[in-house]
């Protein structure tokens, strides 16, 4: 607490205690976590920056990172922008490196925006990793794969394909045209569909921004124009609930017309219960960031698999390592029978 | 100006200080990091496209206006650079057609608002949407992030520990400053907020003081965006989203009426270094940052409420 880093008079014990006092006034009851501890080069402080703080799926990830945090000796700070939005990142990233702590992990709104950023993290001597959504390459030091992209993508379109007899026309709605997690995804997914499903067309991707009452809009806008043209809504970013109450407002049953694809088991419980969804995919944000804490305090220890390799991940034991991205195992598929198990 | 100004002036200056430094106060005794020089600069550094616009905003309020389109004049101004520089155009061409598309939009602004006798409201709020779908639409919903190293100038740089682009704000500061302080356009600029008729009558040509502030407010956005693009590295069509009602907030805890005819220099500028310290200050105490907004909120409704509240003339003894 003592180390004297900024000018004499405000680290008075008076000026303490009148900022005190004042931090009653202004802030009283806000339920604030823990006080930052830091100090340079030593810090047990990672920073674990969420697209967005309000998401459930990221305070689930925040779970999952403490954890593993309160098993080898770390804290968490939980800090972002309150919206998806690449430029509260980028403020929250530069104002994190002057807390020094000893790692910050991402899941990258863009993964070019964040890179300045990041490296300037690095440069001072700061472990960065990204998690969920990747970021430049030479911007972190390692990914954390939620599950092999490859076969997420292959879920969002098998469990769809088993519910429209393999044939027709969807709309797929992204989360923002720019995060590259949802690109991959698209990317692989055109491919395997014409391999393996030749008879169903993607006709329009459009991006649903993570927010519920977005989904909503453009699903509805959209059905408006093609109700009779659609076989299917895939539904890859937040908000799937959202594809579904659409159809219902447009009178369209949502058994003739399935929503699919990746989905938060909060957001879908009920309509999954109803029927109105009958499947959906996705992994274990609590899992992702659990491995990320590991590898972190791995790449600390100098432990961390340099090339290919394994990573001993505490509970979830030995995961691979390609080329700098962990990969943490495969997608779930959620439904009526073991969506009450996933609390997020 | 009346016999009150001075006084008043200094007054709400203090108190914008006085919040300040209370704000700090608590910061630092939350963190060990916070009051540090490392930690000032990198305020000073991300507070620099807010503090530019927010002049901007201060000049167009104080003639009686407001441009709702500066954030999007930034995302449109980021995605010209972007995508002039991907088409090989030399980046010094480049930031200059970025800045010349910024000024272009304010002017299309102003001459909406002289020459069709708009609403600037009404105005600017049809060009957000309209510069921010340009915007967009040219990158196609992507972002461009391939600029020459060269372009880390603008937003990257430091001379010693001072970020390069303080020293733009700086300059900004007090070019903004003499022309509104100590000139004749400066003098103009307040006569139309305070009323248009009286200054039309004094020989004051409405229609071109219009026309500078709205392209003055324009420009701006565009040398903030020109550092906002090369700090981020990266061209996006949502780039300043929301800043404009941020610049508002700005102008407005700085104690200038939003009915126009003040102008503060000094206090806006304050009131974003007070807007900025407290995103800075949660990260670093390691607070919920989904609660920021509520001391935001706070300490805009205290700066209001102390402008508006004290300062009232019944209030004020002469």
């Amino acid at each position: 607490m003592t180390i004297s880093r900024g000018s004499g008079l405000w680290r008075h014990r008076g000026a303490r205690l009148i900022g005190l006092s004042l931090l009653g006034v202004v802030i009283a009851g806000c339920g604030s976590s823990t006080a930052g501890t830091s100090g340079s080069g030593t810090s047990k402080v990672i920073v674990l920056i969420p697209k967005q703080t309000s998401d459930p799926f990221f305070t689930d990830a925040f779970n999952g990172a403490k954890e593993a945090a309160a098993a080898l000796g770390y804290t968490i700070s939980y800090v972002g922008p309150s919206t998806a939005d690449a430029a509260g990142q980028v403020t929250t990233i530069e104002n994190s490196i002057q807390k020094h702590p000893a790692a910050i992990t991402i899941s990258g709104d863009d993964p070019d925006a964040v890179a300045p950023a990041l490296k300037r993290a690095m440069a001072a001597g700061i472990v960065v990793s990204a998690f969920n959504a990747d970021v430049a390459k030479d911007a972190r030091k390692f990914f954390i794969s939620q599950a092999s992209d490859e076969l997420i993508a292959q879920g969002i379109v098998d469990t769809m394909a088993a519910q429209v007899n393999d044939q027709g026309h969807f709309l797929l709605v992204s989360s923002t045209a720019t995060a590259s997690n949802q690109n991959t995804w698209i990317a692989f997914m055109k491919p395997y569909i014409a391999s393996k499903h030749p008879n169903m067309h993607i006709d329009q991707i459009v991006p649903g921004n993570d927010d519920p009452a977005t989904v909503l809009s453009v699903v509805s806008t959209y059905l408006a124009a093609h109700k009779s043209t659609t076989t299917g809504v895939w539904v890859i970013g937040g908000g799937m609930s959202a594809a579904v109450k659409a159809e219902q407002q447009l009178g369209i049953d949502p058994h003739a017309m399935p929503v699919a694809g990746l989905c938060i088991p909060s957001d879908v419980k009920a309509a999954i219960h109803a029927g109105t969804i009958k499947n959906c995919v996705l992994w274990s944000p609590a899992d992702t960031a659990y491995a990320n804490v590991y590898a972190i305090d791995a790449y600390i220890k100098g432990t961390f698999p340099k090339g290919d390799g394994t990573l001993p991940a505490g509970k979830l034991g030995n995961l691979s390592v390609t080329g700098g991205v962990v990969n943490v195992g495969k997608p779930v598929t959620f439904t009526a029978d073991n969506i009450d198990q996933f609390h997020f | 100006m009346n016999r009150l100004a001075i006084p008043r002036d200094l007054a709400r200056s203090a108190g914008l200080v006085l919040l300040l430094l209370g704000a700090m106060a608590v910061f630092t005794a939350l963190s060990p990091d916070f009051l540090t020089s490392s930690n000032l600069l990198n305020m000073a550094r991300l507070d620099t496209e807010n503090g530019i616009i927010a002049l901007g905003m201060a000049i167009v309020i104080a003639s009686g206006g407001i441009d709702l389109s500066v954030g999007a004049i930034l995302g449109l101004s980021s995605v010209v650079l972007g995508y002039a520089s991907l088409h090989g155009v030399p980046i010094g061409v480049a930031i200059g057609l970025a800045l010349g598309i910024a000024l272009l939009c304010g002017i299309a602004n102003g001459a909406m608002v002289v020459l069709l006798r708009l609403h600037p409201l009404l105005v600017t709020l049809g060009t957000l949407a309209l510069y921010r779908g340009l915007a967009q639409g040219i990158l196609n919903g992507g972002a461009f992030s391939n600029f020459p190293t060269s372009f880390e100038l603008p937003g990257q740089a430091y001379l010693g520990t001072v970020p390069g682009q303080t020293l733009i704000w700086a300059l900004v500061i007090l070019v903004v400053y003499v022309l509104t302080r100590m000139t004749a356009s400066g003098r103009k600029l307040v006569a139309v907020g305070i009323n248009e008729l009286a200054a039309r009558f004094s020989g004051v040509r409405i229609g071109a003081v219009r026309m500078a502030v709205y392209g003055a407010s324009g420009l701006l956005a565009g040398i903030a965006s020109v550092i906002y693009t090369s700090r981020v590295f990266s061209a996006r069509g949502d780039a300043g989203g929301g800043l404009e009602l941020l610049a508002i907030a700005a102008v407005v805890v700085g104690g200038a009426t939003i009915r126009g005819g003040e102008i503060s220099v000094i206090r806006t500028t304050l009131a974003v270094i007070l807007i900025g310290v407290i995103p800075n200050g949660f990260v670093l105490a390691g607070i919920d940052t989904s609660w920021q907004f509520v001391a935001v909120g706070l300490v805009m409704v205290a700066a209001v409420a102390f402008n508006e509240v004290l300062f009232r003339p019944s209030l004020i003894r002469t």
